[in-house]
């Protein structure tokens, strides 16, 4: 069986893998940074970018609902931004009950 | 392949005009979007409704579709023997088989609208490109898998096997089911929710196309003792009414074994007792285990308890609700 240690550098990418991954242009990217919906860890211009694995998924999620739903660009962020908030909200729910059930036995 | 009534699915009347099929699909694609809908079946719903819009807002396709479903309607009347005119209204059930021909006719439809790749109409569809010397290139499938771990497991490095499956091409161009089995370490202080890459791991490319990538999404497993919040645990630490009073000290777990804690006296419930560094690891911050007071009384109390309780009740001034008077 094949066995894999995980990189640091496997759940890091640069610009071209993460269009590549995500299947959009440099110059979509370069809108999605300009709205901050892809932030690079580390680098200061498209060449020497660096993203997380979570900010590919964000980007395939925010070309997604861009796409199918056909929302403009500047509305992308606070669509985002409300749907995280939800799901952290969903997360806090979740843990409260959780909580609550191992305190009260109910 | 079922017949879908794709006006059903839509929710709208057959003589619905172009701006309503559209006003439609906007609201269900709203509601059903995978990445928006907590629905279950979100995504099966969203594939439809796309689908549908797809086949319904193209004039030359809703005619032909229109065409097969007036058939499917006679075909079934037959069946039936129902001598009633069609309905003029979406069909409640917007699948219905039991008619071979119907069904075949309507995959061959499918067929020529989304090509081969139908169930056609989804999301994060392969990309096609061609490399230099002209023959299709296109990347493998990427595979999402969801990872449970055991808090326990999360501590150090861990070493899990994985098995899935991925589609692949033989020479003949028949897709075939490749089974794969991975070892992977997982490194220490990974967090509910958090995604692993596994670069190349996925489905074999086509031509020069990159093999897809594996993403293992982090679950982790609810323990039966402990609440998990960010790197933070949080114990219930249940005491007698007279451990709350006069203090004591008591072992509780923790994911690294046994501790003993002090309880100050006259200790109230729901106070949160905090261990630092018993948390949860992570790539910067050690967690910390919040060991929460709950004061239980014993189920019931022999003659001589109930005694004590009465002597103690007369003696003492104490009234918990105080801040109800006046």
């Amino acid at each position: 069986m094949l066995q894999i240690d995980v990189k640091l550098q496997d759940n890091l990418l640069d610009s071209y893998e993460l269009c590549q991954c995500s299947e959009i242009t440099e110059l979509i990217l370069l809108e999605l940074v300009e709205h901050s919906i892809a932030i690079p860890l580390r680098g200061h211009e498209i060449h020497t970018w660096l993203f997380s694995v979570a900010t590919l998924m964000q980007v395939k999620k925010a070309t997604r609902i861009q796409r199918d739903l056909a929302v403009d660009w500047p509305a992308l962020p606070i669509i985002l931004q409300l749907i995280e908030e939800r799901d952290v909200l969903a997360q806090q729910k979740r843990l409260l009950e959780e909580q609550l059930d191992k305190f009260i036995q109910r | 392949m079922k017949f879908k009534d794709y006006y059903a699915v839509l929710g709208i009347v057959p003589e619905a005009d172009d701006k309503a099929v559209k006003v439609a699909y906007k609201k269900l694609a709203r509601q059903f979007h995978p990445d928006v809908s907590k629905h279950t079946d979100a995504e099966e719903r969203f594939k439809e409704i796309g689908e549908a819009y797809e086949v319904l807002h193209n004039q030359e396709e809703r005619a032909r579709y229109d065409a097969l479903r007036q058939q499917h309607l006679n075909r079934t009347r037959q069946h039936t023997g129902d001598s009633a005119s069609g309905p003029k209204t979406a069909q409640p059930h917007y699948q219905s088989s039991n008619d071979p021909q119907t069904e075949q006719e309507f995959a061959d439809f499918i067929q020529s609208i989304f090509g081969e790749a139908q169930h056609g109409f989804g999301r994060d569809q392969p990309h096609h490109t061609h490399g230099h010397d002209g023959q299709p290139s296109q990347k493998g499938q990427d595979v999402d898998i969801e990872f449970p771990l055991f808090l326990e497991e999360t501590l150090v490095e861990t070493l899990k096997s994985i098995e899935f499956t991925v589609p692949q091409r033989d020479p003949r161009g028949r897709v075939l089911a490749l089974k794969k089995s991975l070892n992977v370490k997982i490194p220490a202080g990974v967090v509910d929710g958090e995604r692993i890459r596994l670069k190349g791991q996925g489905a074999p490319g086509i031509g020069q196309g990159a093999d897809g990538d594996v993403y293992l999404q982090i679950r982790l497993v609810p323990h039966p003792v402990f609440a998990v919040d960010g790197h933070n645990l949080s114990i219930v630490v249940p005491i007698a009414p007279w451990e709350a009073a006069l203090g004591c000290k008591i072992n509780i777990p923790t994911l690294q074994g046994q501790v003993k804690i002090s309880v100050a006296p006259n200790s109230q419930t729901g106070q949160r007792l905090r261990l630092k560094g018993k948390g949860l690891v992570s790539k910067k911050v050690q967690g910390d285990l919040y060991a929460v007071l709950k004061i239980v009384n014993p189920p019931s109390n022999d003659a001589a308890s109930t005694k004590l309780w009465e002597a103690l009740a007369e003696q003492n001034t104490f009234d918990p609700r105080s801040n109800w008077s006046n």
